[in-house]
């Protein structure tokens, strides 16, 4: 009986290929070298060489750099060739760098919560003033947008601490989500007040923390309760 | 007396209720899921077709059981005894495939023969491999008694006589008999892993055998120290984690290496049902934990295999799946709604839960009087989408026989599980349908 030689199982005597690897079947009159040792198997897949991490990341960041080099060429070209200078290229000019910046933050310090959420936030302050000072925005915005991203990145810091310190990560996190997201609005709305008329007075963010607080007991019950006392909740309920 | 009980049997137009295994296959019949599994004989010599159908009209009125058609009802389908004679047909390339079990008068069953083999495809919607094996073995009898050898009949070789009367204990639904609705359900395994491959065209069924001597897979399980059937349940294993090493699968597309090994019940219980009456356990290992070696895998199925072959892990079994069947919810919907849904809840609930099946027959034994004209016996699996490779086995004498049904074109789980028997010095001959 003829041998397959890269499985090394007997084959059918009329076989010209074996049924397991499609190989060719080598017919002998005799075996050639009786009592040979099984041959090492050579259809195991040679893996490809993987990038290491930061290959990976220098590649993400030189295609990203590219996929926004695109456009900004693109609307830079057509405002220059229909207005004879740059104009209103500015705007997309200015937020698609800011973009840019903000992906490869999120590239490079995407294991650093606290790092990655404070470099956003010099990312869009740094935004938000040069577009104050290329006058594409009025000089309030940037006084009154620079404490909501401050809020904002507080809220986020705020948050990522409190999961990042819990024992055991469930629907806490996303509880903790909803309170940084309704402290957020509730320090937007009353700073918009102060600004906009002179008091302190919470208005539309009630209705956010109405709608979403519930919503943070019910999970932080849930995360937080006594185990093992009422099973069907966490069996329908659970994260 | 054969031809009163043929005249009776015309005259009969019995029913029974599909079984609790039973029920689901109907609903999931394709051109792809015939529902078929296969099992052969090999003689020592040319079958006669003229020989055979008298022995097939003979054997007939002792597996009234297996006298039927499915008829389909309002609300469930439904065995109906069927008054024609089977024929026999001959062999075909592609085995379980094209057989139209929905179609009036149609057998569930169907012999067919090719030079020395007698082959029955059996769906799985009338019985197991067990009440297979026994009316392939009785018919065999019958066929070489008509050859003018003396052939005993042997009820515990699984040679039914054919002067006596079926017991009612044939015909009984053991797996009503075994419910308890007290006992707490079993819960369902998780997702498991599933090969994915290219589809042949449907109708055609790969299978490939592997043919080696018990005595060197004996030797090998020994050396693990579990038995034939766990050491290739962990073969199996194995190779599936060879084969997602190899295929470099990413960590969050791994799942659990699971299979699904069928448990013949009436060893564990006190029946003579020849129809479906059998459960299965679930030996599995997670990839996703790092790499088993070998001697690990196999100490973990056969602790598995300890664990899970227990009456009272059994009966949690046996209740789960009753406890479906008997729902009236499940009950109120009619056939159609039926048939549409039940293929969805068959894989997630069945097929999505393992990797494959491999479905172990165990030493299949003959009377003395019927070894000298009894060659080899083979085994196939039923095809399937879901677990697109399945495996079988069985032994007779000295020779093992190892089938993979596949209906993908890859042969990688064939090639790893056999090349890795034969590196542990098991030799392995090959026979397959595969085009050479």
């Amino acid at each position: 009986m003829p041998y397959c030689s890269r499985c090394g199982v007997e084959v059918h005597a009329e076989a010209v290929k074996c049924p397991l690897c499609n190989s060719p079947i080598q017919k002998f009159p005799d075996d050639p070298s009786p009592g040979r040792v099984f041959p090492e198997d050579e259809l195991v897949l040679q893996r490809k060489p993987r990038l290491s991490r930061k290959e990976r990341l220098q590649l993400a960041a030189v295609i990203s750099a590219f996929g926004m080099l695109v456009p900004i060429l693109i609307t830079v070209t057509v405002d220059f060739m229909s207005n004879g200078t740059v104009s209103w290229s500015l705007y997309p000019l200015v937020l698609l760098t800011s973009c840019l910046f903000i992906v490869l933050t999120a590239l490079f310090t995407g294991r650093h919560p606290s790092r990655l959420i404070w470099t956003m936030f010099v990312i869009l302050i740094v935004t938000l003033e040069t577009m104050v000072a290329l006058s594409l925005l009025p000089g309030a915005a940037g006084n009154i947008g620079d404490p909501i991203l401050l809020f904002a990145a507080l809220c986020s810091q705020a948050s990522v601490t409190a999961s990042l310190k819990s024992r055991k990560r469930g629907s806490n996190v996303a509880a903790f989500i909803l309170i940084a997201l309704g402290l957020f609005c509730l320090l937007t709305d009353l700073w918009l007040s102060y600004k906009l008329t002179g008091g302190l007075r919470a208005g539309w963010s009630l209705i956010v923390l109405a709608a979403t607080q519930p919503i943070t007991l019910i999970l932080l019950f849930l995360h937080y309760r006594k185990r093992g006392s009422n099973g069907i909740l966490k069996k329908y309920f659970h994260i | 007396m054969r031809s009163s009980r043929k005249s009776s049997s015309r005259r009969d137009r019995s029913w029974y209720k599909l079984d609790n295994a039973g029920k689901i296959y109907p609903a999931l019949l394709s051109r792809r899921i015939s529902s078929l599994f296969r099992l052969s004989l090999t003689l020592d010599e040319p079958v006669s077709l003229p020989l055979l159908s008298r022995a097939l009209e003979d054997v007939m009125p002792r597996f009234p059981y297996y006298q039927v058609s499915l008829r389909p009802g309002f609300f469930w389908y439904f065995l109906e005894t069927n008054p024609k004679s089977p024929l026999i047909e001959g062999d075909s390339l592609y085995p379980c495939m094209k057989m139209p079990l929905k179609k009036k008068g149609q057998f569930l069953f169907r012999f067919r023969i090719y030079k020395n083999r007698i082959a029955l495809e059996f769906s799985h919607i009338l019985s197991d491999g067990n009440g297979a094996l026994i009316f392939l073995k009785t018919l065999t009898a019958q066929y070489l008694r008509l050859k003018g050898h003396t052939i005993e009949a042997d009820e515990e070789a699984g040679i039914f006589d054919l002067e006596k009367e079926p017991d009612p204990g044939e015909f009984e639904d053991s797996f009503h008999k075994h419910y308890d609705r007290s006992i707490p359900e079993a819960t369902r395994g998780a997702r498991a892993f599933h090969i994915k491959g290219r589809f042949i065209p449907s109708g055609q069924y790969n299978v490939i055998t592997g043919i080696m001597s018990v005595k060197e897979v004996k030797e090998q399980a020994g050396k693990y120290g579990v038995s034939i059937g766990e050491f290739l349940v962990a073969q199996l294993i194995a190779a599936y984690q060879e084969y997602i090493e190899n295929a470099d699968i990413k960590q969050r597309r791994k799942l659990p290496i699971r299979m699904n090994v069928p448990v013949n019940l009436r060893t564990l219980y006190p029946s003579k049902t020849m129809r479906n009456f059998f459960l299965s356990v679930e030996p599995w290992i997670d990839p996703r934990l790092g790499h088993y070696e070998f001697e690990e895998i196999c100490a973990k199925v056969h602790h598995y295999m300890r664990y899970e072959l227990d009456r009272k892990f059994l009966n949690q079994q046996i209740t789960r799946n009753m406890k479906g069947e008997l729902s009236i919810i499940n009950r109120l919907f009619p056939l159609h709604f039926k048939n549409l849904i039940m293929p969805s809840i068959y894989r997630i609930l069945g097929e999505n839960n393992y990797t494959s099946g491999f479905s172990n027959l165990g030493r299949v034994d003959f009377p003395e009087s019927m070894k000298p004209f009894i060659k080899s016996v083979d085994f196939y699996p039923p095809p399937s989408t879901g677990n697109a490779v399945k495996c079988t086995t069985l032994s007779y004498g000295d020779e093992m026989r190892i089938s993979f049904g596949s209906q993908i074109k890859e042969t990688e789980i064939e090639r790893l599980f056999f090349t890795s028997l034969r590196k542990k010095d098991i030799r392995v001959r090959m026979e397959s349908n595969r085009i050479y």
